[in-house]
């Protein structure tokens, strides 16, 4: 049962670290007004809504959907900023990024059962999320944007092969 | 059963939508309380993430019975909001207790805040409903809570530019219903729906009176009077009045100006550069409270005023800059958008660039003051354009506020020349490629005003820069730093 915590915990390390790279993505290159971080917060809680409902997700095309939809946002607000596509795109990004934050918790919740620890280690990596983006980004600017998320996602794979290693039977 | 689980549903939701609101009301009014730096920003946000870490930690840990008083007990607090922590910050200021007592209140006040949303999930999955599988139930409640959460978003956005006495009888008219669907007792949800009633009837009143309290104790602020307090969509805006009807605006509680500073503050970033640059097209870009635009205006073919917050706006057109002294400046817009945005975006080209924006203790705040903003300014000025900046502070040889701005300008700019004021007690900056008036001219403009300035010309500006690390995207670490310094003074320093 140790496996589950450490899972649920730096997933939701990895959802707030990816939630405020996409925030800052924007307020950087486009704008720092509210509507940035109402398409962003929108679009990512649109995005869980409609991945707790979706049958075929799994971790890896989720985490990856994650990051393919953050590096596509971050090169097209670095090189197209005020191109009147690029909050549309940015908006969409968001919202396929967020459909693993929803498929997340049906994922492990089909196996573990536990709402409440679900949600206590998620949210504990959040937590730890956003400290850690606000050290990391003020410290180290886009570099910390640029390798954050996919360090953390990473650190993901990492812990899902651990957790494979550790569950073969017999171990 | 289902009829059960269709209450839960709606219950859910309504949670979803007073979590989403609480989070607002409580990290705007901690921020507020504690002074609104990005490290309190985070700490309350920190704060209020940990109660609901509490609340599912516990969730499932407590009888029904249990629960229910908990519950009843916590949801009354709710309608002592915002007074009751206000007041007990009063005390704290007036008892001289450690800062550790505010962090005390603050996690206190998430228990109340958020915990006590936190618990329902968990607690409503767990029930049996037998037509559903576990999954297939957490996925509807979950989905609700989702969409409140979205609801209370919206309402939250539709309280911008006004007071707490709109949105909290809103937030507690949803927590009586809250209370019925949860507890099933009509006495609990009468007594709260009827002190809901009565406390709604006086907010606005004890909203100020609570404000005008923390100013006097926690700013030190004789005889305060509340003239505003408003929530913008991005900060908390409050206009308040002293015993010497001295009028002054605070953002997220942190002091932006006060009416005698914004005469020197005018006179040194506005007055003095339009009068000697005498510019065709000039741009100022923060000063919500457009006090810069009349002393501007008559130097300018053109004024343009940019200011993102529509609240700091209202708040300088009812108390600083009244709108009477703006109607008739035709040569004058205004435009309500990031700085930056507009930058990038402008077709224009500026002679003159007034940055009254505050302090760098907040990301979006430093990000104004760093290099990449100022090449960004650069692309939009005339050849001999200037900017000119409000530094924060006097210009020290060190690696603080003032020099670190400086070493950003000078980076963009070949010239930059530094006049350290000791009447509007801070330095300010004039910077650009060619500077179209020497140190000379400006003594001359400014004698009548301050007679003993000091004026840093720009061959004498890098001895002060030789500690000093320019502000930059990828270095702000500023914020943090001078963040942390200026709240563990405040709360953790003895002497």
């Amino acid at each position: 049962m140790i496996k589950f915590p450490s899972y649920a915990f730096i997933t939701g390390l990895y959802f707030s670290t990816l939630q405020f790279c996409f925030l800052i993505l924007l307020q950087i290159n486009i704008s720092s007004a509210y509507l940035t971080y109402m398409i962003i917060t929108g679009s990512w809680l649109a995005g869980s809504l409609v991945g707790l409902w979706m049958r075929s997700l799994n971790r890896h095309l989720g985490v990856g959907l994650g990051l393919f939809c953050f590096y596509g946002v971050y090169a097209l607000v670095t090189h197209l900023p005020f191109s009147g596509y690029t909050l549309a795109f940015s908006a969409l990004g968001a919202g396929l990024a967020g459909l693993w934050a929803g498929q997340f918790f049906i994922f492990l919740l089909s196996q573990y059962k536990e709402v409440d620890r679900l949600f206590f280690h998620e949210n504990n990596g959040f937590l730890l999320g956003i400290i850690i983006f606000f050290v990391g980004f003020t410290m180290l600017g886009r570099e910390f944007v640029f390798w954050a998320p996919m360090a953390l996602a990473g650190l993901l794979l990492l812990n899902h092969t651990w957790i494979k290693e550790h569950s073969k039977p017999g171990q | 059963m289902k009829n059960s689980h269709n209450k839960s549903l709606v219950l859910l939701f309504l949670v979803g939508v007073c979590l989403s609101i609480s989070q607002f009301i409580m990290i705007r009014d901690f921020v507020t309380i504690l002074y609104g730096e990005e490290v309190v920003i985070i700490l309350v946000t920190a704060a209020f993430f940990a109660g609901l870490s509490i609340g599912y930690f516990l969730s499932l840990r407590f009888s029904k019975k249990f629960f229910s008083t908990l519950f009843l007990c916590t949801v009354f607090l709710h309608l002592t909001f915002p007074f009751s922590y206000r007041i007990l910050a009063v005390e704290i200021a007036r008892s001289d207790l450690s800062g550790y007592w505010y962090l005390l209140l603050m996690f206190f006040y998430a228990l109340i805040f958020s915990s006590i949303f936190a618990t329902f999930l968990p607690r409503l999955a767990g029930q049996e409903v037998p037509a559903l599988s576990p999954v297939e139930k957490f996925r509807k409640l979950y989905s609700v809570e989702l969409a409140g959460f979205a609801v209370g978003f919206v309402i939250v956005g539709l309280s911008w530019n006004r007071g707490v006495d709109f949105i909290l009888p809103i937030y507690w008219a949803l927590l009586a219903v809250v209370v019925h669907l949860a507890l099933h007792r009509k006495w609990a949800t009468l007594a709260f729906a009827l002190i809901a009633l009565i406390a709604s009837a006086s907010l606005t009143h004890w909203d100020r009176r609570t404000t005008a309290l923390l100013y006097e104790n926690k700013h030190s602020l004789d005889d305060a009077t509340t003239l505003l307090s408003i929530n913008s969509a991005y900060q908390k805006v409050e206009v308040m009045e002293d015993g010497d009807g001295e009028r002054y605006l605070y953002l997220d509680g942190l002091l932006n100006l006060n009416a005698s500073d914004l005469e020197d503050l005018n006179f040194y970033i506005a007055l003095v550069p339009a009068q000697l640059t005498q510019p065709e097209k000039a741009l100022i870009i923060g000063n919500g409270t457009l006090s810069s635009v009349p002393k501007v205006y008559p130097h300018s073919q053109q004024v343009q005023s940019v200011e993102l917050d529509s609240g700091v706006l209202l708040a300088g057109q009812k108390f600083f800059t009244p709108k009477e002294d703006l109607s008739a400046l035709d040569r004058w817009s205004l435009t309500v958008d990031d700085g930056k945005h507009f930058l990038k975006t402008t077709p224009h080209k500026y002679d003159l660039i007034v940055m009254d924006i505050p302090s760098p203790l907040t990301i979006q705040e430093a990000i104004l003051h760093t290099v990449e903003f100022y090449e960004l300014a650069r692309s939009a000025m005339t050849a001999q354009g200037v900017i000119a900046v409000q530094l924060s502070g006097p210009l020290q040889h060190n690696n603080r506020t003032p020099a670190r701005v400086v070493a950003a300008l000078s980076k963009v700019f070949k010239e930059v020349m530094v006049l350290n004021s000791e009447q509007a007690d801070r330095s300010f900056a004039y910077a650009s490629n060619q500077l179209p008036f020497s140190l000379q001219e400006v003594r001359e403009t400014t004698q009548e005003h301050e007679e003993d300035l000091e004026i840093v010309s720009p061959e004498d500006v890098p001895f002060y820069l030789t500690k000093a690390m320019p502000l930059a995207v990828d270095n702000l670490d500023l914020v943090l730093r001078r963040g942390w310094e200026r709240f563990t003074n405040r709360y953790f320093d003895d002497d």
